[in-house]
């Protein structure tokens, strides 16, 4: 194509170009913000939800607050709580991102020896008392195989 | 519609009129795109609720939906299921797997059982007899010996001297367990033993459970969902933000050693780490070999992944039980994935994997 037909095309058609480069422009700009917008996403709270015998268990703070379930991401100290499961109690513990059951009445002590959990979808069990501790977070994109 | 493909539509069907009018498009395009941030799947409501039963396991799941809530659905069906396939306490007013087992004649059972009984058995054969339903009565043996009764105040650990006891009751066991086989009525939903070895569905019931509740999802047209069958038998569909589920397998030495891309696809482990006790260097397990009658595996997890929960359930344990050369034969045949892992200071060490499952690796 000669430089005086290129450029007569090009001026004849500008409005298409500039509408086409703002679509792709437009385009991109929304799938950065999504991929933001899904970081921020994965970086929101855990949360601690503990059960008897499938219903959610009323746990009290020192104010008499029920603090069941924990957003464990906000916790900055560690705290202890003692909780009635079937047959005995339990204490459990919490602190930033973490739970754990410090101490059980229970015969085989496996859900003393989970341990401190900070793992989504890493519950803590004490079947021996009902008690079922499960952990989620918004983040619930992530999956663990025991 | 999302008003980028409106305006892109409108865009082609303009392309030849006159130029003022793609002005006008122009000056409305950051308006129209303002609208793009918004996807479908934002405007999902997401549900999660868990059962705890399933032969002491939990089932979970989480899942998106404009729709109704129909996680009651799910939990009355896993409670049934839970009650149906229990072998060790009877169900009120109707037959369930403790009956059957006490049973010497024709059992009716719950078309749900009898499903599920016909697929056990249907995957006995297909792992050449490595995952047999026909094992309860061995389970139950090692089960009392290694980790004692759940009710019982006390769970005092046997010693080697125990153990070769017990061994040595194994081969009575297994003979009982190979004569053993199921009649099945299905004009009449009926069920017959003939032998005197018991049926135990430990090893499929959260595979099967899982299959069924994507059964569910489909039928409510869901497909963002996640179905966790104790962390084992897990369902996954498709995610919110549309990436895949980052899974990992718990035992790994490294936080990201075993790290796989998942969406769309069931997953299933099968591994001795949960329930173990470990004796002069053996690491006895709650998972018994049907072929040897042993609690012990040459391989500590099998991790495998496919279309049916229920299929790579059983496959999971036949897996890690036979090793890497009829893992390789089994996935090509029912196609599936398998990853195969030995024991290594308490972690998952590399054995061998599908191709398939590789390619899935976070870090190849």
């Amino acid at each position: 194509m000669e430089k005086g037909k290129a450029k007569k095309f090009l001026l004849k058609h500008i409005w298409d170009f500039t509408l086409l480069f703002a679509l792709v422009l437009g385009t991109a700009s929304i799938f950065v913000a999504r991929s933001i917008g899904n970081r921020k996403e994965e970086e929101n709270a855990l949360i601690a939800t503990v059960y008897l015998d499938k219903q959610k268990m009323e746990i009290n703070d020192e104010h008499g607050v029920n603090v069941n379930p924990f957003v464990l991401s906000t916790i900055h100290e560690e705290k202890h709580y003692v909780i009635a499961g079937k047959k005995n109690n339990l204490t459990i513990a919490v602190k930033n991102n973490s739970i754990c059951v410090i101490e059980a009445e229970c015969p085989g002590q496996e859900c003393v020896h989970e341990g401190w959990v900070s793992h989504p979808n890493h519950p803590i069990i004490c079947a021996y008392n009902g008690v079922f501790i499960e952990i989620t977070s918004q983040n619930w994109e992530d999956v663990i195989i025991r | 519609m999302c008003p980028f493909l409106l305006l892109v539509d409108i865009f082609l069907s303009l392309y030849d009129i006159h130029m003022l009018k793609r002005k006008t498009i122009l000056l409305l395009l950051p308006l129209l795109l303002s609208g793009c941030g918004e996807t479908p799947k934002a405007e999902l409501t997401y549900y999660s609720d868990f059962c705890y039963g399933v032969f002491h396991s939990y089932v979970s799941w989480i899942y998106g939906s404009d729709g109704e809530d129909f996680s009651k659905e799910i939990n009355s069906y896993l409670e049934k299921l839970d009650d149906l396939a229990d072998p060790y306490y009877p169900m009120v007013g109707q037959s369930n797997l403790y009956t059957l087992n006490k049973a010497s004649d024709w059992v009716s059972v719950d078309p749900m059982l009898y499903d599920l009984l016909k697929v056990a058995v249907d995957l006995k054969e297909k792992t050449e007899g490595y995952f047999n339903p026909y094992i309860g009565k061995i389970t139950k043996i090692w089960k009392d010996a290694l980790f004692g009764d759940e009710d019982a105040e006390e769970t005092p650990r046997p010693t080697q001297s125990d153990i070769n006891s017990i061994a040595a009751s194994i081969p009575y066991y297994l003979d009982e367990m190979k004569a053993f086989s199921l009649d099945f009525d299905d004009e009449n939903y009926r069920v017959k033993r003939n032998g005197t070895a018991r049926v135990d569905l430990g090893g499929l019931v959260k595979g099967y459970a899982v299959e069924h509740i994507e059964e569910m999802m489909a039928a409510h047209n869901v497909s963002v969902y996640k179905i966790d069958g104790g962390q084992s038998s897990i369902g996954l569909g498709d995610t919110k933000s549309g990436n895949p589920y980052s899974v990992s397998l718990m035992y790994s030495k490294e936080e990201n050693e075993n790290v796989f891309h998942i969406k769309d696809l069931d997953t299933s482990g099968s591994g001795v780490y949960e329930q173990k006790y470990v004796l002069n260097g053996k690491i006895y397990n709650h998972i018994v070999n049907p072929i040897t009658g042993m609690p012990l595996s040459d391989y500590s997890m099998a991790f495998l992944v496919g279309e049916n929960s229920s299929i790579i359930d059983a496959f999971a344990t036949a897996c890690m039980l036979a090793g890497p050369d009829k893992a390789d034969e089994w996935s090509k045949k029912y196609g599936f994935y398998y990853s195969l892992y030995s024991d290594k200071d308490g972690y998952t060490d590399f054995v061998r994997e599908s191709e398939e499952l590789t390619a899935m690796r976070v870090n190849k």
